[in-house]
């Protein structure tokens, strides 16, 4: 078998978040600098928090022969996938390399669980103890779930897969289709992810005290805890070949997976595994460290992330690197952090443009790395992004815009 | 077409502990008697991660530390892969949050990721290797067979030769009933390999066009098996390698596992060594 290892292009993408609906707003936001995180205010949740809540989810009705789909989380997906003409790109994509071509890889790390969470809430649940059959638990709740939505809203035939590895979900698909692409089992795929608010999260993160009570601020030296948001985030990954009058095109450079191997829900304190995932992102792409302009933080405002993540550039990075954290926007939305920040750095690369850390107001005085405190505009040709998950799971994604 | 070469079978299934007595079981199907899996099940986490992992968990390890020292398995790519992930987890999870206060474990939560018998499995073995974890409903086994084929076969891959494949589903709490019909916990853990040394089969890998008929077992105990999780589709291609010991290295046979419409097609040639 004659194997053909071709740059890969991000040729479409669409990001919907907190922060704006589509890749025009939140462009705009970045370089406006307006959060998107607001007081919690999510259905009977009272958990003093704040939280990245996207507008016009619950509007979105799904098409007629798909209904059974509808919950919080596929209503998030088909409301990105409207915007970017990304559905145009699909349905082009489609048409150019076949139904059977057209590969599927999404993250997420709770799907559509806050239907059935809802469910345990009712009285009739409680007194049967049982899911009514119409629960549609296969096309809601199941991890699969959005990317079965997905592959039946545009017809698709080609492979299909959900990863979830919780925050790292959505970096790592990039290189699960990278490979099936290569090894030619796929022309092009539907890469990113969806996560969308639930009370399993807001509860789970109140639980283990990493939730901040004050809107989250990365990389602050009084930062203390995430502001759980939710998002979308598709790209349309081809070979750059079949590309070529792409504007201002941005490719997959490399990627790095690695796991900690030290703690279920804490990161190994001095970034072992975040070191290793750059480590290997940064030789795959055959570049050196210097050669990245930006990282992109996984950056979540908890006291332990931030700081061990620092340590993990230190070893990284010989001479210093601008970074930030683009949550303070966004909040922490999980399983679709990957996909969300792949987007927001393409966005840095084609607009030549450095985000501050927002809401940061002292960085922390112990990180070797120097924080963005303003955003800077200036050329930006590589960048680095980081997403750490629980399980000790990390993605490290380095994209740019030439190809050696 | 994608190769790779099978090194070795773990398996935690109803009457069943080992690739040895699966081999039994697939062999003399008259012998084999469903019994549900222990309700004890070891693992190699230390005592105080065993405690508080989940019965899934303990289910997925149960088969991946079957398949070799804890230095071979080191090195492994690693992929795990279920249908459903931890719904007793979620039930738990979600009966405290129906009750006041919402008083939810944060052990639980942790438990609750798709990626926690992943996770518990790097801090058993201390590999740090990639690890995915990874659904296709009820298609996960074969679209994580075909993650793990591929990553073996990708040309990122320069330093792993061998990849630890563990696919593994819970019988889900009754709350589910009406949604989803697995009536036995059933795990299964691969290691395959670039590298044909001591190997028990061949396995040729292709995705279908829907047209071959999907793949049984004669034996209507080891059907009933196959039915009973979504994982124990597998259970075909073991009866290939099972049953092959009378068989000349030439060998093989196609089994049609389910992949979407399309079907999955693996041509098994097992191998003899001696």
């Amino acid at each position: 078998m004659t194997i053909s290892s071709s740059p890969l292009i991000l040729s479409h993408f669409t990001v919907t978040t907190a922060a704006g609906c589509g890749n025009q707003e939140n462009l705009d936001a970045l370089k406006n600098g307006s959060t998107g995180l607001r007081k919690n205010n999510f259905l009977d949740a009272e958990l003093d928090t704040w939280i990245g809540r996207v507008e016009g989810i619950e509007e979105q009705n799904l098409p007629n022969d798909l209904t059974n789909y509808q919950c919080r989380n596929n209503q998030l997906a088909y409301l990105a996938l409207q915007q970017d003409d990304f559905s145009l790109a699909i349905n082009n994509a489609k048409q150019n390399y076949g139904a059977h071509r057209v590969g599927i890889f999404l993250g997420t790390s709770t799907s559509g669980i806050l239907s059935t969470e809802l469910i345990y809430q009712t009285e009739l649940f409680q007194s049967t103890g049982i899911l009514p059959g119409s629960s549609h638990f296969r096309e809601q709740h199941n991890s699969f779930s959005v990317a079965e939505f997905v592959r039946n809203l545009y017809q698709l035939k080609g492979p299909a897969q959900v990863v979830s590895t919780a925050c790292s979900s959505s970096a790592k698909v990039f290189a699960s289709a990278a490979r099936y692409i290569e090894l030619g089992l796929c022309d092009a795929a539907i890469v990113g992810g969806v996560d969308s608010l639930c009370l399993t999260t807001l509860y789970g993160f109140n639980s283990l005290e990493l939730v901040a009570p004050d809107i989250c601020r990365p990389a602050d030296k009084n930062r203390n805890g995430l502001s759980i948001g939710e998002g979308a985030a598709f790209i349309l990954l081809e070979k750059a070949e079949r590309q070529p009058d792409q504007q201002s095109p941005v490719y997959l450079r490399g990627y790095g997976e690695s796991s900690d191997a030290y703690h279920m829900s804490s990161p190994h304190p001095e970034g072992r595994g975040a070191f290793q995932a750059m480590q290997q992102a940064i030789e795959r792409s055959e570049i050196n460290s210097s050669d990245i302009d930006y990282v992109n933080l996984h950056g979540t405002a908890t006291p332990v992330n931030d700081q061990m993540e620092d340590k993990a550039l230190a070893q990284v990075f010989s001479l210093p690197v601008a970074c930030s954290s683009t949550k303070g926007w966004t909040g922490h939305t999980l399983g679709a952090a990957g996909g969300v920040e792949a987007i927001y750095s393409t966005l840095c690369i084609q607009h030549n443009f450095m985000p501050q850390s927002l809401n940061t107001l002292t960085p922390d005085p112990t990180f070797t790395q120097p924080i963005l405190e303003k955003t800077l505009s200036s050329s930006v040709h590589t960048v680095a992004s980081n997403s750490f998950g629980f399980g000790g799971n990390n993605c490290c994604l380095i994209l740019g815009d030439n190809i050696c | 077409m994608l190769t790779a070469y099978l090194k070795s079978v773990g398996i935690t299934a109803p009457g069943i502990k080992s690739w040895s007595e699966a081999r039994t079981a697939l062999q003399c199907p008259d012998q084999y008697i469903l019994s549900p899996v222990d309700k004890k099940l070891e693992t190699l986490l230390p005592a105080n991660e065993h405690r508080r992992a989940t019965r899934v968990t303990q289910l997925a390890l149960s088969a991946a530390q079957q398949t070799g020292t804890q230095e071979e398995l080191n090195q492994c790519l690693q992929i795990f892969s279920s249908c459903n992930g931890d719904l007793t987890t979620f039930n738990q999870i979600s009966l405290a949050l129906a009750m006041d206060g919402r008083p939810v474990s944060p052990t639980r939560f942790h438990n609750s990721v798709h990626n926690a018998p992943s996770g518990y499995w790097s801090i058993a073995t201390q590999s740090q290797t990639a690890s995915t974890s990874i659904t296709a409903y009820t298609d996960s086994l074969t679209a994580s067979l075909l993650e793990a084929i591929v990553q073996l076969n990708a040309s990122d891959n320069k330093q792993h030769r061998d990849c630890l494949l563990v696919c593994y589903d819970e019988v889900p709490p009754q709350a589910f009933d009406s949604q989803f019909n697995a009536t036995e916990e059933f795990a299964c853990a691969l290691t395959l390999s670039q590298n044909s040394n001591n190997a028990l089969a061949k396995l040729e890998i292709s995705v279908g066009d829907g047209s071959k008929a999907l793949s049984t077992l004669s034996s209507d105990i080891l059907e009933q098996l196959r039915l009973s999780n979504p994982q124990a589709i597998i259970l075909p291609v073991l009866n290939v390698i099972a049953n092959s010991e009378d068989k000349t290295n030439l060998y093989s046979e196609t089994i049609t596992l389910p992949y979407f419409e399309q079907g999955m097609n693996i041509i098994i040639r097992p191998l003899k060594h001696d």
